[in-house]
């Protein structure tokens, strides 16, 4: 049976000056299921999805939501994807519930749908507690869950989240992973981009690597890693990997301190006024 | 253990030269190269920069023609005709009480410059300067090298540098009473430039230590604004209410005599407080030199030394204390529940205008807006009541109307990067733009009602007809350009958005948007004058062909709806054409932060 293409890229080139961030990459998202996107900073995994959401003109190139071209009507496109915004995307001096509510009633919800759907996502990121607070005084990881929870409430058909777990804890990582492989099972699409292979590996279908702003592998997780471990397929494919150097000057061999008068001790060692516990250790 | 090789040392040691002397220099090495890296950052920040020295050099001029004056200033003092040769003050006992008045005249003024640099250090606390102890904490340099450090630093940037610019030539005055007492007067003044920046930073660091939730710094803000405001607007309103004075007492040379005595005490009693306080002790040293009052010069400089001496140690202090306290700025609590979510229009608008009416309320940078209303009431009162002519008061909500729309103009920069989350949503362009357009008519309406209402109740426009037939005119007038400004200023959003500090830095100035601040009000008044132009002619044709005044309001009140909606239709077009413009601009902004 032939899957459905929730997202098709064809070609996408982007170019900043003399700099090409995106050369020519084709990829082809089926509906239902959870891609990952991979690889290291600077490859265009960021520059790629800009194009997909509408966000950045790609210079050559098109891209495909459910078949029709993003950049024919960008609006409509995006009204199929949730987005996850950056933490300096949120309109920070709303409260988490009016953030949310907010969310919703933008994209043509009516007020009382989005504030049930607002308590389900609240209770389910374990923000329920900080409903009433202003989203600036979030932390880290709360601010990455509410800013997850804008780009769910109006039940897109594509999710497309940059980094969705960073400085998220481990609880509430479990926790919504589970909330997106719900939603996998259910016929959703999630496109996830991320460094951390771990993750990909567990709740990811599928995975592309893309470095130097091209796809170097991409399919099924078990295609892609073609009998390896994820992570070292990764390293293969995209190199950079070197034996460790090491520094001569780290790990407790250094030079004399300068202007510094320092005094020997028992054991040899040159205390310093900085390592005094050390020092007492060492005796 | 031999010195050539490699020393095995405890991990963590440091055997970096930490001398102070290396610190300073790297310090200021820092300051230099972020400063550098900020002129390279953007175009604004060279056009900030061109205008800023544009500034300068009218400051230095207005030094140079402060630091002539000052022989006549002098003779004033002390009581002799300005036509007097300044000579005269240069012999005999006339020479010391010359002297002491100039002195007496800088300590005074140094202190109130020193204030009003204060006031501008205090609006920019907490909204990041070039080097930040909080940023260098990481580093592990004892305290006491890392605040000389940046201490050393603070004096060697431009301010500092321009500040000593400025001093030196003042002090060239000195030159009058000789080279030895002029390089004493630069002496003075550099001391001077050190006092100032020491206690001026001293009691920022003081509020950054006490001052750090949400809540407080935002009452912070209000009030330091306030205060900025009113002090600006002081010679105006002061300029108005002597005018009525004048206008109240009868015009004679011993009115003219007593005011310019009551002047002179009150200069004479302030500039001798000033001149022992650290502010303008310095200063006033040269003249003590003249006068052979050497003990009175050591004491002087003790004064000053020590309040240097008493800020650093009071910088270390906060610095320990905030180590020693570190902890989460304690959370504002917002709206239980929905808020004003649940009492708006079910639909995209009604989200829009409840997330602008919270941000009317939570945005620091719109504070000015609730400022100036009572701030132009205050003005256009005391014009009133020094000229008698009361209906001037009616000017007072056209200026608010005006005022209220010139930040909304640039709605789309004040956003910043949650502008994107705007244009993620894919919120139809009109949707948003009439919203924004709602929220800033309703609220600048409600604010312009209230100022009619108080010209209505000043101008007494009830005791006649005519009177009260204007005061609904010039109602309607005031309206208008509520609706036309708030319709219009969408446009001008997202057509010309340009730089502007962050909410949570409100006064950061470090990207450079000075010069576009300075320019683009203009743009919002020229667009102002031609909103008002279908208003203005009718009002002329009324006025010649004695029709009724109510055409005027009429006329105005339809101008301005008509204004209000060719606005919003035109912002939705070009906010639909540009979004992506805009998306850049806002990320390019806030990189300049």
């Amino acid at each position: 049976m032939q899957e459905t293409l929730a997202v098709a890229l064809q070609g996408l080139v982007k170019r900043f000056g003399t700099k090409v961030a995106v050369n020519n990459v084709h990829l082809e998202i089926p509906q239902g299921t959870c891609y990952g996107l991979v690889g290291p900073n600077g490859a265009g995994k960021t520059t790629t999805l800009s194009m997909l959401t509408g966000m950045l003109r790609p210079d050559m190139g098109n891209a495909y939501v459910f078949g029709q071209d993003v950049w024919s009507d960008t609006a409509a496109a995006k009204r199929q994807l949730g987005i996850m915004p950056e933490a300096d995307q949120l309109f920070n001096r709303l409260t988490g519930l009016q953030l949310l509510v907010y969310s919703g009633m933008l994209r043509g919800m009516k007020r009382d749908v989005a504030t049930e759907r607002a308590h389900d996502l609240l209770q389910a990121f374990d923000l329920q507690g900080d409903a009433s607070k202003l989203v600036v005084d979030y932390s880290a990881g709360m601010t990455k869950k509410i800013a997850l929870a804008t780009a769910m409430i109006h039940a897109p058909k594509i999710l497309v989240l940059d980094e969705p777990f960073e400085s998220v804890d481990p609880v509430s990582s479990a926790n919504i992973r589970d909330i997106l492989q719900t939603y996998v099972r259910a016929g959703g699409t999630v496109i996830v981009s991320s460094h951390v292979m771990g993750l990909v590996e567990k709740i990811c279908t599928h995975v592309a690597v893309i470095a130097h702003g091209q796809v170097l592998a991409s399919g099924t997780v078990a295609q892609v890693a073609d009998g390896m471990d994820l992570e070292e397929r990764f390293f293969s494919l995209v190199g950079g990997r070197h034996e460790s150097q090491g520094f001569a000057w780290l790990g407790g061999v250094g030079e004399q301190p300068v202007q510094d008068e320092a005094a020997q001790d028992e054991s040899g060692f040159e205390s310093t006024q900085n390592v005094p516990a050390q020092n007492a250790v060492q005796q | 253990m031999t010195s050539t090789q490699p020393q095995k040392l405890p991990i963590g040691t440091t055997h970096l030269d930490t001398s102070l002397g290396t610190t300073i220099r790297t310090f200021i090495a820092l300051r230099w190269a972020l400063t550098r890296a900020n002129m390279r950052a953007s175009a604004w920040v060279i056009v900030s920069l061109v205008i800023g020295a544009i500034m300068q050099i009218g400051m230095m001029i207005g030094c140079y023609f402060f630091a002539e004056a000052l022989p006549s200033l002098s003779l004033h003092l002390l009581g002799l005709e300005t036509t007097t040769d300044v000579t005269l003050t240069q012999h005999g006992a006339l020479r010391i009480a010359s002297a002491q008045a100039w002195g007496l005249e800088l300590a005074l003024i140094a202190t109130i410059v020193a204030l009003i640099i204060l006031l501008f250090q205090l609006m920019f606390s907490g909204n990041g300067s070039t080097l930040n102890v909080e940023q260098l904490s990481l580093f592990g340099i004892d305290d006491t090298r890392m605040q000389i450090g940046v201490f050393a630093a603070m004096l060697t940037g431009f301010p500092s540098i321009i500040g000593a610019a400025d001093l030196l030539i003042v002090s060239s005055a000195w030159r009058w009473y000789g080279i030895g007492i002029m390089i004493v007067a630069f002496v003075c003044a550099l001391l001077t430039l050190i006092v100032w920046v020491a206690l001026c930073s001293m009691i920022v660091a003081l509020v950054a230590t006490f001052i750090r939730s949400t809540k407080s710094k935002t009452v912070y803000y209000l009030v330091v604004l306030g205060l900025f405001i009113c002090i600006a607007q002081l010679p105006n309103i002061l300029m108005s209410f002597s005018g009525a004075y004048q206008s109240d007492v009868a015009d004679t040379a011993d009115t003219a005599m007593l005011s310019s005595m009551l002047v002179t005490s009150a200069f004479s009693t302030a500039s001798q407080i000033c001149s022992w306080l650290p502010f303008g002790a310095a200063m006033s040293i040269p003249a003590h030199v003249v006068a052979g009052e050497f003990g009175i010069v050591i004491l002087k400089l003790a004064i000053s030394c020590a309040a240097v001496a008493l800020a650093l140690w009071v910088m270390m202090w906060c610095m320990r204390y905030t180590r020693l306290h570190a902890q989460g700025a304690q959370a504002s609590t917002g709206a239980r529940g929905l808020g004003i979510f649940a009492r708006v229009p079910d639909n995209a608008i009604g989200a829009v205008i409840a997330r602008g009416a919270v941000y009317w309320r939570r945005d620091p940078r719109l504070m000015l807006n609730f400022l100036m209303p009572v701030v132009f009431l205050v003005i256009m009162g005391a014009q009133a009541y020094s000229t008698g002519q009361m209906m001037i008061m009616w000017m007072a909500p056209i200026l608010v109307a005006w005022f209220m729309s010139m930040m909304e103009s640039n709605n789309v920069a004040l956003d910043g990067t949650p502008f994107i989350f705007q244009s993620l949503s894919a919120v139809p362009a009109y949707k948003d733009r009439l919203g924004r357009a709602i929220v800033n008519a309703v609220i600048s309406g409600l604010a312009v009602l209230v100022c009619c209402g108080v010209a209505f109740v000043v101008s007494r426009a009830w005791e006649n007809a005519f009177s009260a037939q204007l005061a609904g005119v010039f109602t309607c007038v005031a309206l208008s350009f509520v609706l036309a400004n708030a319709g219009i200023a969408q446009m001008l959003a997202v057509l010309l958005p340009y730089p502007t500090a962050s909410i949570d830095k409100p006064f950061a100035s470090r990207q450079g948007r000075i010069g576009a601040q300075m320019l683009f009000p203009f743009i919002s008044m020229l667009v102002t004058i031609v909103v008002a132009a279908p208003t203005a002619a009718i009002s002329v044709a009324v006025l010649t062909q004695g029709w009724s005044l109510w055409i005027i309001g009429v006329t105005a009140i339809v101008s301005g709806v008509l204004f209000s909606a060719l606005g919003v239709w035109l912002a939705a077009i070009i906010m639909r054409a540009r979004e992506l413009q805009l998306v850049q601009a806002v990320t390019n902004f806030a990189s300049m932060r």
